[in-house]
């Protein structure tokens, strides 16, 4: 099993289940082992199922605006979990309104985000990212 | 004529009934005697002496053309403990493959077992210890601690594991020395539930390791088919009644014991409502679930700790005072067949009755959360939808005794009234009593006589008038009680 494991869902009361489907398929492509628990996520289940599942990483999407309520103290919630290695990613249209790329990406890594991204980055690039930071984690953090 | 012999040995009474199984179906006689702890099969003839007439009762003698079934909970069940990693998680699919096995889950743990876990283990001496954890590929830091903890922990039970079939070699190396049975993962992807071959395998090591310990040896030889843990019977009676008849479906069993409540349910977990959505695991159609913490007897103490705050809100409407009700507890709790003497004691057990009821069923039952989001209201339910449950059949000693109805439909109203619509328990079912107790009996014949069991445990039950003071025949009950605002 050389793939990673990665657990991917949509957080808080959001219901966008599109770009999900599409982030599982294209993943799941890209040679990662996919736990999606699709849309509605709470931070307990996406920790939940990275540590049964054995994830490298998390990937969080919020597309609603209320992304920066539904994430804070994600980071800190998987060190009381125990799995404070994990790798954090978050994207989507995290705030509402129009502030600047660079601070919405400050308050998400300040909240423990390892990577943000955000409408129109490139997934191939993201896929290429995603591999570097596991492997130089060094194996799977939850395992 | 075709007639079966149908035998369970409880803790405390063994019950026996003669079946015909020709044309209409019916139960000929039963009949019950005392446990007899250091030698089952004693009570188990004295049972059959009587059901066959018999002058002496000292041999089992049942005739070599009657088929024999037999249960047991004897000498504390099927005992079980269950290990998983997230506590929603493995470790609630180890708790249901448990207990659809008919075990009495004597404990439970989550993530890394501790020496404190281990000491709580070697107290309680389980049978079986159900090693959950990890999906296949995941999880594999939590199983390997727990193997190793149990290695050199050095317990009697015997280790089954079904966690993170990846690990299956390094688990059997770690636990070399130990009893170790290894099954299919019982949970092999996030939240897909695969409990069956955990169950099975339970069943074959109860049958293998455990029945002669528990004294049923000489009589498993006398049976048609593999006795059973009594609970494991009645799970598949429910299963039989829900297959054969279609308005029998939807049904609850909760059987209030001196030592445990258990409930059982047969209907739609999830029934997939526009704007409903499900979040955890989709739990099974079938589903028992066993509340060791709550019994009317020999856990009358605990049960009263757990219902505290039902028990003091009935306390204050029945006007019974608390220095009453905790003498009434302690008086069950050392005299086990102690029955209520008064108008107030009857009150008490009436009371602790409820506390069970209410809390086997919040346990059971699952729960909705309504939420708001951009795109309109949803509700959230976690757990298992009872909702169109329409019948409710009460069983075990107080349940059957008791001559007047009306406590399922106050502990229905209590749950509504603390928790409003959050909680999803039966909205307006029918209530029924097994009287005679004879679900278990008829749950040993659920396997090889599906259609005539089911339709005998139907035949078996009376209906319960709601706040009414007798039993009242099928066709002369009204649909809807008024007895509560």
């Amino acid at each position: 099993m050389n793939e990673p494991t990665i657990v991917l869902g949509v957080i808080g009361s959001d219901c966008h289940s599109v770009g999900n489907k599409i982030l599982d398929a294209f993943l799941s492509e890209h040679g990662f082992r996919v736990v999606n628990l699709g849309v509605m996520v709470s931070q307990d289940e996406f920790i939940d199922a990275a540590i049964e599942a054995g994830a490298a990483a998390i990937l969080v999407s919020s597309l609603y605006g209320h992304g920066e309520l539904d994430c804070a103290g994600f980071r800190d919630r998987c060190v009381e979990r125990g799995v404070d290695d994990v790798i954090l990613y978050v994207g989507g249209n995290l705030v509402v309104g129009k502030t600047p790329r660079e601070a919405i990406a400050e308050k998400f890594l300040a909240m423990g985000f390892d990577r943000v991204f955000m409408p129109g980055d490139d997934l191939e690039e993201a896929a290429r990212l995603l591999r570097a930071d596991i492997a130089q984690r060094q194996g799977s953090p939850c395992r | 004529m075709n007639r079966v012999l149908t035998l369970d040995i409880g803790s405390t009474w063994t019950k026996g009934a003669l079946v015909a199984l020709d044309g209409k179906p019916q139960c000929l006689s039963h009949e019950s005697a005392p446990t007899t702890v250091d030698d089952l099969t004693v009570g188990v003839a004295e049972v059959v002496g009587r059901l066959f007439g018999l002058t002496s009762k000292q041999t089992l003698a049942v005739p070599a053309d009657i088929p024999m079934y037999l249960s047991s909970s004897a000498k504390g069940g099927l005992a079980i403990a269950a290990v998983g990693i997230v506590p929603d998680l493995t470790l609630q699919a180890a708790r249901l493959a448990a207990a659809s096995a008919g075990g009495k889950i004597v404990a439970h743990f989550a993530y890394r077992l501790t020496r404190e876990n281990i000491e709580t283990l070697r107290r309680l001496g389980p049978d079986i210890i159900l090693l959950a954890g990890g999906t296949d590929g995941g999880n594999e830091q939590y199983n390997l601690h727990n193997a190793r903890m149990l290695a050199s922990a050095n317990l009697a039970a015997v280790v089954l594991y079904a966690g993170n079939a990846a690990l299956r070699s390094e688990v059997a190396e770690i636990l070399a020395d130990r009893e170790l049975e290894i099954v299919d993962n019982l949970m092999p992807e996030i939240g897909r539930l695969a409990v069956e071959p955990a169950r099975s395998r339970i069943q074959e090591i109860f049958l293998q390791k455990i029945v002669e310990g528990k004294g049923l040896g000489t009589l498993a030889g006398r049976c048609a088919a593999p006795p059973k843990p009594t609970p494991r019977a009645v799970f598949e009676l429910m299963g039989a009644i829900a297959a054969t008849l279609p308005e029998w479906d939807d049904t609850l069993l909760i059987d209030l014991g001196g030592a445990t409540t258990d409930v059982y349910s047969c209907t739609e977990s999830f029934a997939g409502r526009p704007g409903f959505v499900l979040r955890g695991l989709c739990e099974p159609r079938l589903k028992r679930s066993v509340e060791g913490d709550l019994g009317m007897r020999v856990n009358a103490r605990w049960a009263a700790a757990t219902g505290r705050p039902y028990i003091d809100r009935e306390l204050v409407v029945r006007q019974v005072s608390h220095e009453r009700f905790e003498q009434f507890v302690d008086r069950v709790s050392a005299d086990h067949d102690y029955l209520p003497q008064c108008e107030e004691e009857a009150a008490c057990d009436e009371i602790l009755a409820g506390a069970c009821l209410y809390y086997s069923l919040l346990r059971h039952a699952g729960s909705v959360e309504e939420s708001y989001t951009p795109d309109g209201r949803i509700f959230v339910q976690r757990g298992k939808d009872l909702r169109r449950v329409r019948r409710w059949v009460g069983s075990g000693g107080y349940l059957a005794r008791r001559r007047r109805g009306g406590l399922e439909h106050r502990v229905l109203a209590a749950i509504r009234g603390e928790t409003g619509s959050a909680r999803l328990v039966p909205e307006s079912p029918d209530y029924y009593a097994d009287a005679d107790y004879v679900w278990p009996l008829l749950g040993n014949l659920a396997t090889d006589y599906p259609v005539e069991a089911a339709r005998l445990a139907v035949e078996h039950v009376v209906p319960i008038e709601c706040g009414a003071a007798t039993y009242v025949p099928e066709e002369k009950r009204i649909s809807t009680c008024q007895c509560l605002p």
